[in-house]
């Protein structure tokens, strides 16, 4: 059963109490809230999401309250709660959705240790994964969303989960995260993108995320062998290239870019340096979305042939 | 630091390998990546020092010795530019921790 097949009352019963389950990929989530934005961008984002039956093993539970006295008048914030702890600061209550977001998040890259966890996208075309790390502002969210529009499948555009056991990459298939100027360039790019609400004056500053097709949703239990490992930046007036790099050093950004490689110790070198021995590494540049899928789309014809 | 011999710093007992090391090595083409478990650190490395590294057994080693089997591992000429390298890299990779003065 999917969230779509619940009535907009039903879910935000569900989301008083008990809490709402969803399945994301290998993860399943309770979430908590009274606040309507989380419901309205749940019924929005995730409704082509399984749902995850009473009695099935919830792995995190996600609570955004409102916060109380005052504040429950006074520019209204929301927590987030987890296990009774508030891992971050409150936010004002309109940032609710994005919080929920960012919670679900935190929870995975702090917690999932049974996976080598990179702060990368992932996209999968002809059975070939690329992982794409790279620091905020790079354009990586924007490269997502545009490659997802054109063919490529998400797997995701914030966490790379790779097995311990034989290094394929799990979809967690979550809404791509757009902000600020990619807000523009995608609803241009993909004019029947569906983006949630768009919440301004966040830490990110306008941020927004866009709803993952349902076909993609359908094969989140479908892993991906890693084939590129690419390193992309935005560069204004840049023509789009890919430069080889060196695999050694792509090994050690992997690292810096992962949330629990020394937590792994060994395991996570061996896994990293297995991926690095079977990824071609890139760097790239690029200004034009356009340009850019062209690209990505010759490196996926040129490895099935 | 390194005088034109390449030995102005060089111990004189020579240096060892640290004992406390676990070492796990990856080539790629030219370049290497070392994982050193005890610490969680890992190196990159080019050609020259994963090969320094690897000359050192459970023995100290001295610089003329090691330069003189580097240049025969690596067929490089074995001259006064190869010992300032190899004293270079022995720097490094004393920084790192990886080895240490013998006399330690």
């Amino acid at each position: 059963m999917n969230l779509s097949e619940l009535n907009p009352a039903e879910v935000g019963t569900r989301l008083r109490s008990p809490g709402l389950m969803l399945s994301t990929g290998p993860f399943n989530f309770r979430i908590i809230s009274p606040i309507a934005s989380v419901a309205d961008g749940l019924r929005l984002l995730y409704a082509d999401y399984p749902l995850v039956d009473d009695g099935e093993f919830v792995d995190f539970t996600v609570t955004l309250a409102p916060s109380g006295g005052l504040r429950r008048w006074w520019r209204p914030q929301v927590k987030f709660i987890y296990d009774g702890e508030h891992p971050f600061v409150p936010l004002p209550v309109d940032h609710a959705f994005p919080l929920l977001e960012w919670a679900m998040n935190w929870c995975i890259s702090t917690q999932a240790h049974h996976f080598l966890t990179l702060h990368a996208a992932v996209l999968e075309r002809n059975g070939c994964a690329v992982i794409m790390p790279a620091p905020p502002g790079s354009g990586k969210s924007t490269l997502c969303a545009g490659l997802v529009s054109r063919g490529w499948r998400l797997l995701s555009d914030e966490l790379a989960l790779i097995s311990l056991a034989d290094g394929l990459v799990s979809p967690l298939g979550r809404p791509v995260s757009l902000k600020n100027q990619s807000l523009e360039v995608i609803r241009s790019f993909v004019p029947g993108a569906v983006l949630n609400q768009v919440t301004h004056d966040t830490s990110k500053g306008s941020v927004s995320h866009m709803k993952v097709s349902a076909d993609y949703v359908a094969r989140l239990s479908e892993r991906a062998r890693p084939r590129w490992v690419i390193f992309p930046k935005y560069v204004p007036e840049a023509k789009a290239e890919l430069t080889a790099r060196s695999k050694a050093n792509s090994l050690l950004e992997l690292g810096r870019n992962s949330f629990n490689y020394t937590v792994l110790g060994l395991t996570g070198f061996e896994i990293l340096a297995d991926l690095i021995s079977g990824s071609d590494c890139y760097d790239f540049r690029y200004s034009q979305l356009e340009e850019a899928v062209s690209l990505f789309d010759q490196l996926a014809a040129r490895a099935q042939s | 630091m390194t005088g034109e011999s390449g030995e102005a710093c060089f111990p004189q007992a020579g240096y060892r390998l640290n004992p406390l090391l676990q070492l796990h090595w990856r080539p790629f083409g030219d370049e290497w990546v070392l994982f050193e478990a005890l610490s969680g650190h890992t190196h990159q490395m080019d050609t020259l020092t994963a090969a320094t590294l690897m000359m050192f057994g459970t023995h100290s080693v001295q610089l003329p010795e090691l330069v003189s089997q580097l240049a025969e591992e690596l067929e490089l000429p074995a001259d006064p530019e190869l010992s300032t390298a190899v004293s270079s890299v022995l720097e490094r990779l004393a920084v790192a921790g990886l080895i240490e003065s013998a006399v330690s």
